[in-house]
């Protein structure tokens, strides 16, 4: 896999990829791969980004094309990368309540949920969406991180009847408007009875799936995981072949339309030592859900004292500042570093910087004003709202 | 640039962090990465070929903040810590340090660190590329302990080969440069607070330099170079060749949460007069009594030299059936030989027994061999 022709004068390759990429990855044994690896290389994935200690399709042509992409047409993204922590057995639910301050008695079999994770501190473990498979049994489709030890490690003297692993599982995501045509044409007309966070377990021939109207561009979308790994190149093939008049492409996850549409990323926006009242989740938290669940305590001290700082929106003025940021942009106001931009792109619809940044509690007002230092000198930004698009989300409940 | 074969392009991005060394390794001529714990790795500067006689000859630096470390303390420090592996750490002394292995309830291996005792119940796990802090807060929840768990701001360089102990001398002085093996000193250098400890990931002489404030990492490194200037040290990637000839272990290639410590040769670090309770006491003693279905093997593998790192697992094939598969495989420039590890089958796993593996160029004929391959008692590293 030989890297193409590059601009010597841009070590990090910027130009090339539109976003600065390491100039060489070593590709090793422990990197794994999904499925679909081998079908998205030979479709064009030309650099990649490292999730779950497996690679991840993160370009192939630029990210403004992709976008456009996306937002008219329909795309498939290799996601592999979302591991699944399954949980079973008699006190399975009991067990994922735990897990997450969300009450999941209010989660049907077969409904989603987005939900954080929370340790005893109130600190934010991942952000998964939850399915439930039926009443003791779960899927947490997880960002990155090892979620998996967590949630064994909690198992341990939890006295609960449980397992805990990972299965075989690799999603794709299908998004964007004419995403349901395509599924239609996969699955037959089912998959207009699938409304927005709720799965269908279904088989497309011989292959084992799973559906959800989920996904990470609040376009209209769905995932479908594949419960056999074997499968993945065929399953891969059938998509392509399904969406053919429907001008679908692989395209790579957009960092710019999840931007647009406020959805966090963990790693970036929200780490472990976040709570999620800082981030803007506190709608997930339901304090007196009656299940028990890991940092109630702490949880209710912090929404009781508010939040120490906040993550807000923010528009960076001036040109251009690329589809992503490679690095946490400082934030000053009067010359102090008082926070940092979390994630930056450019939208080619609003023609604006846009993005997010942690900041203390008395600069996350609209409208106040700072500073970013970034790759291209000091800028002003502003608090605004998020998201910066469709706040209801309206198009992919559509 | 020239092309590097067996990578391709990543993204630099927010989520991949950057040790506190990331700007002065990539001044010095960093070529290629790795992702590990979440975080950028520094994995090629020059052919790992030229790095590896660098590594054995004179010495090397290695830019191992990814090296992320899970802190213990408390009351309950110690009882939690020992809870934690199967290693008796009764015998561990404040100021020495342990390789252990971390084990689920079914004994599967959730990470290898390195173990430093820092105080009767202060503990540091040097965890290899799987969020050992996910698991130890996690077992936390419930352990009705009294310990915090939590990663601190601590950032490791290695500095490892025949010279290191010239240049960790010149740094610190004779106390640091006589350190006995798997020993450290809490000590710093002009307010640079740092850990050094007698460890490494090359079986050769070598130190870790564990920096305890991010802010200080461009100066220590500076500091190091200048140090080792008349030792003719040079920064380069963790070496995949010496630490196979060492029989040095990987996680996640190596071994994963699928395998036990007795299949991966390991089952030393099993005590099995350890009294107090620990996570897969009762299936690591049963895995012991039944005896390993598979076994992690040395493997020589016949044919031309092959290159410096596997850019994916190889299938080992017996009577043409796959029974297993390479985890490592290069070629050692000093044995003059292709050397490696497959986990195979325990009936395929006696010495002298006879393996194809599955090559992108085509099958070779292997054979198992003992391993360590080179220096079997540890002799140059304690030395």
């Amino acid at each position: 896999m030989a890297r193409r022709e590059t601009d010597v004068s841009d070590p990090w390759q910027t130009k090339e990829y539109g976003g600065p990429v390491l100039p060489a990855f070593r590709l090793t044994p422990w990197i794994q791969r999904s499925p679909y690896f081998e079908a998205a290389h030979r479709s064009g994935a030309r650099a990649y980004d490292l999730y779950n200690h497996m690679l991840m399709p993160g370009v192939y042509t630029n990210p403004v094309d992709e976008y456009w992409h996306l937002v008219n047409h329909v795309a498939v993204w290799d996601v592999g990368v979302e591991r699944q922590v399954e949980i079973s057995g008699p006190d399975g639910a009991k067990f994922a309540e735990l897990l997450t301050p969300r009450d999941l008695s209010q989660c049907k079999v077969g409904e989603c949920k987005y939900v954080a994770l929370t340790t005893p501190d109130g600190g934010i473990i991942n952000d998964p969406v939850l399915l439930r498979l039926s009443e003791n049994h779960f899927w947490l489709s997880l960002s990155d991180w090892d979620v998996i030890f967590w949630a064994k490690g909690v198992a341990v003297n939890a006295g609960l009847d449980v397992d805990v692993r990972e299965p075989d599982v690799a999603p794709l995501q299908i998004q964007g408007p004419k995403s349901k045509d395509l599924m239609v044409g996969l699955f037959g007309s089912k998959i207009l009875d699938i409304p927005y966070y709720h799965l269908i377990e279904t088989k497309l021939d011989r292959i084992p799936v799973v559906i959800t109207r989920t996904g990470w561009t609040a376009e209209v979308g769905y995932e479908i995981y594949l419960r056999d790994s074997a499968y993945g190149p065929e399953l891969w093939d059938r998509v392509m072949a399904a969406g053919k008049d429907h001008n679908i492409r692989p395209i790579a996850p957009s960092e710019i339309r999840r931007i647009e549409a406020g959805i966090l990323n963990y790693s970036s926006d929200i780490m472990l030592d976040n709570n999620p009242y800082e981030v803007g989740l506190g709608w997930t938290v339901d304090l007196d859900k009656k299940a028990d669940f890991l940092g109630r305590e702490a949880l209710r001290r912090i929404k009781a004292e508010g939040v120490k700082r906040k993550l807000v929106g923010v528009e960076v003025e001036g040109d251009s500042l690329g589809a992503w940021a490679p690095e946490f942009l400082p934030v000053l106001a009067e010359g102090r570093r008082i926070g940092h931009v979390t994630s930056l792109t450019f939208s080619p619809r609003l023609e604006k910087n846009i993005g997010f940044a942690l900041v203390p509690t008395d600069h996350a007002k609209i409208g106040t004003r700072f500073r970013v230092t970034t790759s291209k000198g000091e800028r002003s930004a502003t608090v605004v709202k998020k998201p910066f698009v469709d706040p209801k989300k309206d198009i992919p409940k559509a | 640039m020239t092309e590097i074969p067996g990578t391709i392009p990543v993204f630099l991005a927010t989520w991949y962090r950057r040790s506190p060394y990331f700007e002065a390794s990539w001044a010095s001529g960093a070529k290629a990465a790795d992702i590990y714990n979440n975080m950028i790795l520094p994995s090629y500067f020059d052919d790992p070929v030229n790095e590896y006689w660098q590594l054995v000859n004179h010495v090397a630096l290695w830019d191992v903040g990814v090296e992320r470390q899970v802190e213990i303390e408390g009351p309950d420090g110690f009882d939690f810590t020992n809870y934690l592996t199967p290693r008796d750490l009764s015998t561990c002394k404040v100021g020495e340090g342990r390789y252990v292995v971390i084990t689920d309830e079914k004994g599967g291996i959730i990470n290898d660190p390195v173990l430093l005792r820092l105080g009767e119940n202060h503990f540091w796990l040097s965890a290899s590329d799987s969020d050992l802090l996910l698991w130890a807060k996690g077992v936390a929840v419930n352990a009705e302990m009294d310990v915090e768990v939590r990663e601190p701001d601590v950032s490791p360089m290695q500095i490892q080969g025949p010279k290191s102990k010239d240049v960790v001398g010149a740094l610190f002085g004779p106390k640091v440069r006589d350190l006995p093996y798997y020993h450290f000193l809490e000590t710093s250098l002009d307010g640079i607070p740092v850990v050094v400890t007698r460890t490494g990931w090359s079986a050769e002489v070598g130190f870790e330099i564990y920096l305890r404030d991010g802010s200080r990492g461009p100066e220590l490194w500076h500091r190091v170079m200048d140090a080792g200037k008349p030792y003719h040290i040079r920064p380069t990637g963790p070496s995949d060749i010496r630490r196979i000839e060492a029989g040095i272990l990987n996680y996640t290639s190596d071994m994963t949460l699928e395998n036990n410590p007795y299949e991966v040769g390991l089952g030393w670090l099993v005590d099995d007069a350890k009294e107090a309770d620990f996570i897969g006491k009762t299936a690591l003693r049963k895995i012991k009594k039944d005896g390993v279905k598979r076994k992690l093997v040395g493997v020589e593998i016949h044919g031309s030299p092959l290159g410096s790192w596997l850019t994916e697992f190889w299938p080992v094939l017996a009577s043409g059936r796959v029974i297993g598969k390479l985890t490592a495989g290069v070629h050692s420039p000093r044995l003059r030989k292709n050397i490696g590890y497959a986990m195979v089958p325990i009936e395929h796993a006696r010495l002298g027994t006879r393996l194809v593996v599955r090559a992108p160029s085509g099958d070779r004929d292997a054979t198992v061999v003992k391993k360590p391959f080179f220096d079997p008692k540890k002799d140059v590293p304690k030395s």
